[in-house]
């Protein structure tokens, strides 16, 4: 494979000798870092995973994942905020970081000024989940009993402001239900609470839910995903369905030339048409509802008005 | 009237640097402490009812009360101990090495994203071969050429991770 | 049926490619995880998706061999230059660059893989035979119990660290402060940052760690260097084997190194390091001769080397029987079971049995290959320490940069590194063991996460809540001063006796 040549080509590209700048305008002509800020392991790393073993034979570089957890999301965000906006780094999270956080603490971004959405590449709808032996059997019942004794109920969530709170919380809200809430640090070991016992009710994704003993009362967000299972929407709960269900994004920062985020959003497009693509995220139980980064440039300055009235009523 | 000034004076000669240590804990509890109020946020209420469990100011006050309480019982106990500073028999010159090899570091560390992994590696790792004593010419171009390349090439091509480029050619 | 479906198994993984695929990724792991700043979790992640277009076999073996792997490469540079490649090899450092610079490096080498091998392989054993019961026993763990548990261990920890006790309790303290900056764990309200932006994120463990133990390493050899160009430790070489006899002497530390790496393995958030600890601590405190540990003593390598690996065991146990992840490295592993369309929990061991068992099996074998690999390759890393400190030393310290850097490209991380290598430096000069700091730091997060939810639980009657629904934590807080004041009664006891 001209390992000779390759070697030397490759000592000559780290020393940053070999480059192209008085070449044509191939963007991209070399790797793409998209930066994720949330931990290895989660739901957002495996489909980043996914995405980056497909995406580098549209575009034809490598996309290489920089996982940069820490401070709720802030750190890898605040650093993808600072790249140049050369089209070359990428940040990949979610509604709740991305539109939520800064009602919440101050920060030294702004999320939609300093970037610009590139492809939304699916939602994630939760489910509020109770035991099977659980004495509810509809999502009224826990309402009831809620609003009868308030405090009682516990509600394990994934951690504070997270996938599993904020829609929780929003409906709770929505209901006029008092309950306790109970942080747990990830979907994993609130799923494990919840089967020993020591929460009453949580929510989980339906991946996740096909192996277990778990009873499925209310689906959140408009698409009925399962059989006798609510959805928010049909309740009523219409805001928590817009808030609530989380929106996997793809932003680059804002400053980006527009041919280049032609390209990569066209990219997207295309790889929401790969058939191994939509296989792997099959198998993750991951939907792939994607919607182009124009469009929703403009969901997520709703979002932002909506997660602003929420954390606001809690006088966050 | 003598003995206690006596007992006062074994005192004084018995302080050492576990003496000092200790009241420097003292005083870091302290301040501590008093930092508290202004470092640290309250939580969100839900419902009317905290969503932490416990304040966020409770860990750092009790550790700020223990190191008050650990550092007092250690400041006693070291007017009995005699161990010797590792300090005390250093000389001069090893300062002075130390204080090289410190420069070097954070200059390394404050030029890594301006210049780049591999400039700044290269430039260090031989300058410290050859303040270290070393004259093989060979040695010194593996630690100080070769061995970074291989990691620059091993961690940024094979294992996919990032280290900061070469500032030419982006 | 039963007996059929564990044959079955144990043939579908008598393929010559799978041999291979375990050793190739047992290697990777090795190399990966002897290099510091590169944890198991990110080799495991990168090699996720190669594992998404192998076949089940050989993919989810492949992934186990990187674990395994990785696990003990962190001992080796560990053991010879002071650096834990891994967080799990930290209590390795205690004895194992003593035994270096006695010219054993190779036996510690040896003896950390042996002990590895055997932690590992037991625990394994032992989850595929009670895997159930395992279950039934970590549904009983909640925050309560941990809190108990961590508190136990911290004073465990104090009591045997070497030298006094006050000062162990300040590196503690200090430790624990250390932990508090940045967000608290629960409500993620920064804390300390003194309105520095990067402070928010926290101090991280990794920077922490190869500031602590490499720095201070970098820096005591360039106190002397003209003195030293030639080093006594280069012409030892790498000396002699492993004797078997010593492994023998070794062997109830081993097993006593399992159990509590067993144990602690089924409490969820307490991972590695601290059984790593726990284990050298156990051994010291039943050791006739514990002023030995921390001098080059054989048993203080092997008795955390059993005790990491032996939490990989129970480990898996939440992974397979609930489908639920309990860290980041078993999160991985589910990614790679769920892109295979596999979901593990009750169903899968119902619908696919002999595959399950199957890759229990592989568990088993990759331990096996382990030992096979690393015997061969010790000899290899052993000779790292010929190297003649005027190259070792620059070579250590970009080492140390490019790892922490890549872990989360913070330039904030590396001028912390630089300062823990100072207080490091300063700390051992001035007779501090350093091990309560990092047990405190380590332990601080998750001890106040669950006494938060333990206050959330139990709705404001802390008291009532445990006395009435949570025996077990109960049962542990009553023995923690228990074993405190038996502890520190043997110590004194000993100290008696040596004049």
């Amino acid at each position: 494979m001209g390992t000779i040549r390759h070697t030397i080509l490759a000592i000559a590209a780290a020393l940053g000798v070999v480059s192209a700048p008085a070449i044509a305008e191939t963007y991209p002509d070399r790797p793409i870092t998209m930066i994720i800020p949330l931990g290895a392991g989660g739901s957002h790393d495996l489909n980043a995973r996914v995405m980056t073993s497909v995406l580098p034979q549209i575009l034809g570089q490598p996309v290489v994942v920089q996982l940069m957890p820490g401070a709720g999301g802030q750190i890898g965000t605040a650093a993808a905020a600072s790249a140049p906006a050369d089209g070359y780094t990428l940040l990949f999270t979610h509604n709740f970081i991305d539109e939520l956080q800064q009602f919440v603490t101050t920060l030294p971004y702004s999320p939609n000024d300093d970037f610009v959405a590139v492809s939304r590449t699916n939602t994630a709808q939760p489910v509020l989940v109770v035991r099977n032996d659980s004495p509810f059997q509809t999502f009224d019942e826990l309402i009831a009993y809620a609003q009868e004794n308030p405090g009682q109920l516990r509600f394990g969530h994934s951690g504070n402001w997270g996938a599993f709170m904020v829609p929780g919380l929003a409906l709770m809200q929505a209901a006029e239900a008092d309950v306790t809430l109970i942080p747990y640090q990830g979907g994993g070991p609130v799923i494990q609470a919840l089967l020993a016992g020591d929460v009453d009710f949580t929510f989980a994704f339906a991946s996740v839910l096909a192996g277990q003993d778990l009873r499925p009362l209310l689906v959140v967000g408009d698409q009925p995903m399962l059989d006798g299972v609510p959805t928010t929407t049909e309740l009523g709960y219409d805001q928590v369905s817009e808030i609530g269900v989380m929106n996997r994004v793809v932003l680059a920062p804002a400053g980006i030339p527009e041919d280049r985020l032609a390209i990569l959003r066209d990219a997207f497009e295309q790889l929401n048409e790969d058939r191994t693509y939509l296989r792997l995220l099959d198998r993750l139980g991951e939907n792939s509802d994607m919607m182009g980064g124009a469009e929703y440039n403009e969901v997520r300055l709703r979002q932002a008005e909506r997660y602003r009235a929420l954390v606001e009523s809690f006088g966050g | 009237m003598t003995n206690d000034m006596a007992r006062a004076g074994s005192v004084l000669a018995r302080l050492n640097f576990n003496s000092a240590v200790a009241l420097a804990v003292v005083v870091l509890g302290i301040v501590i402490w008093l930092l508290v109020p202004y470092q640290v946020a309250e939580p969100p209420v839900f419902f009317g009812r905290s969503s932490v469990g416990i304040s966020p100011k409770l860990f750092p006050q009790m550790i700020a009360i223990g190191m008050v309480v650990i550092g007092a019982l250690y400041f006693i106990a070291s007017l009995s101990m005699r161990q010797i500073s590792g300090f005390r028999g250093l000389s001069a010159s090893a300062y002075v090495n130390l204080g090289v090899v410190l420069i070097a570091m954070l200059a390394y560390v404050a030029l890594l994203r301006p210049l780049g992994y591999l400039a700044t590696s290269m430039g260090v790792a031989t300058a410290i071969s050859f303040y270290y004593g070393s004259r093989n010419l060979v040695g010194i171009g593996l630690t100080g050429i070769a061995a970074p390349l291989v990691i620059y090439t091993l961690f940024t091509r094979y294992l996919s991770v990032s280290l900061p480029p070469f500032p030419w050619g982006s | 049926m039963m007996f059929d479906m564990l044959i079955d198994a144990m043939l579908m993984l008598m393929r010559l490619d799978i041999l291979l695929m375990i050793s190739g990724g047992l290697v990777l792991g090795m190399l990966v995880g002897a290099l510091p700043g590169f944890t198991t979790v990110m080799a495991m992640a990168i090699v996720l998706p190669i594992s998404f277009f192998l076949e089940p076999i050989l993919g989810i073996p492949f992934l186990i061999g990187v674990y395994k792997g990785g696990i003990f490469g962190g001992s080796i540079p560990a053991i010879l230059v002071n650096i834990p490649g891994t967080g799990a090899s930290m209590a390795t450092t205690l004895d194992g660059p003593a035994m270096t610079r006695k010219g054993q490096s190779r036996k510690a080498l040896e003896i950390a893989l042996v002990a590895s091998v055997v932690g590992d392989f037991l625990s394994s054993f032992g989850t595929i035979l009670i895997i159930g019961p395992i279950a039934m026993i970590a549904l009983l763990i909640g925050p309560p119990e941990i809190s108990a548990i961590l508190l136990l261990s911290l004073m465990i920890i104090v009591m045997s660290s070497s030298g006094n006790f006050l000062k162990g309790m300040v590196m503690l303290l200090i430790g624990m402060f250390l932990a508090t900056v940045g967000q608290d764990p629960v409500g993620a309200m920064v804390r300390f940052d003194f309105n520095f932006y990067p402070l928010q994120a926290g101090i991280d463990l990794l920077p922490l760690i190869i500031g602590l133990f490499a720095i201070p390493e970098i820096l005591f050899a360039i106190e002397q260097r003209r003195e030293a160009v030639v080093d006594p430790a280069h012409t030892k070489a790498q000396g002699e084997r492993l004797r078997w006899s010593e492994l023998m002497a070794c062997g109830r530390t081993i097993l006593r190194s399992t159990a509590i790496g067993g144990v602690i393995g089924m409490v969820p958030g307490m991972g590695q390091v601290v059984a790593a600890f726990i284990g050298y601590s156990a051994a010291k405190g039943a050791s006739k001769h514990p002023e030995t540990f921390g001098q080059g003593e054989i048993e203080g390598v092997a008795a955390p080397e059993a005790a990491n690996n032996a939490v990989n065991g129970p480990t898996m146990v939440p992974l397979l029987t609930l489908g639920i992840p309990g860290d980041n490295i078993t999160a991985i592993l589910l990614g790679a079971f769920v892109a295979q369309g596999l979901r593990p929990g009750p169903q899968l061991f119902q619908d696919q049995g002999t595959l399950v068992y199957a890759l229990l099996f592989s568990m088993l074998l990759a331990c096996v290959l382990l030992l096979v690999i690393g015997y061969l390759l010790t000899p290899v890393f052993a000779r790292v320490v010929t190297i003649s400190k005027a190259y070792l030393v620059p070579l250590m310290l970009i080492f140390a940069v490019g790892g922490t850097y890549v872990y989360r490209s913070n330039p904030m991380d590396l001028y912390f590194m630089i300062g823990f290598g100072l207080f490091g430096y300063g700390a051992r000069k001035l007779h501090f063991d350093l091990t309560p700091l990092v047990m405190g730091f380590i332990l601080t997060p998750p001890l106040e996460y669950a006494l938060a939810q333990s206050m959330l639980l139990s709705r404001g009657d802390l008291l009532g809540y445990l006395v009435g629904t949570r025996p077990i934590a109960v049962g542990i807080l009553v023995l923690t001063p228990v074993l405190i004041f038996w502890l520190g009664y043997r110590q004194r006891k000993q100290r008696r006796v040596r004049p």
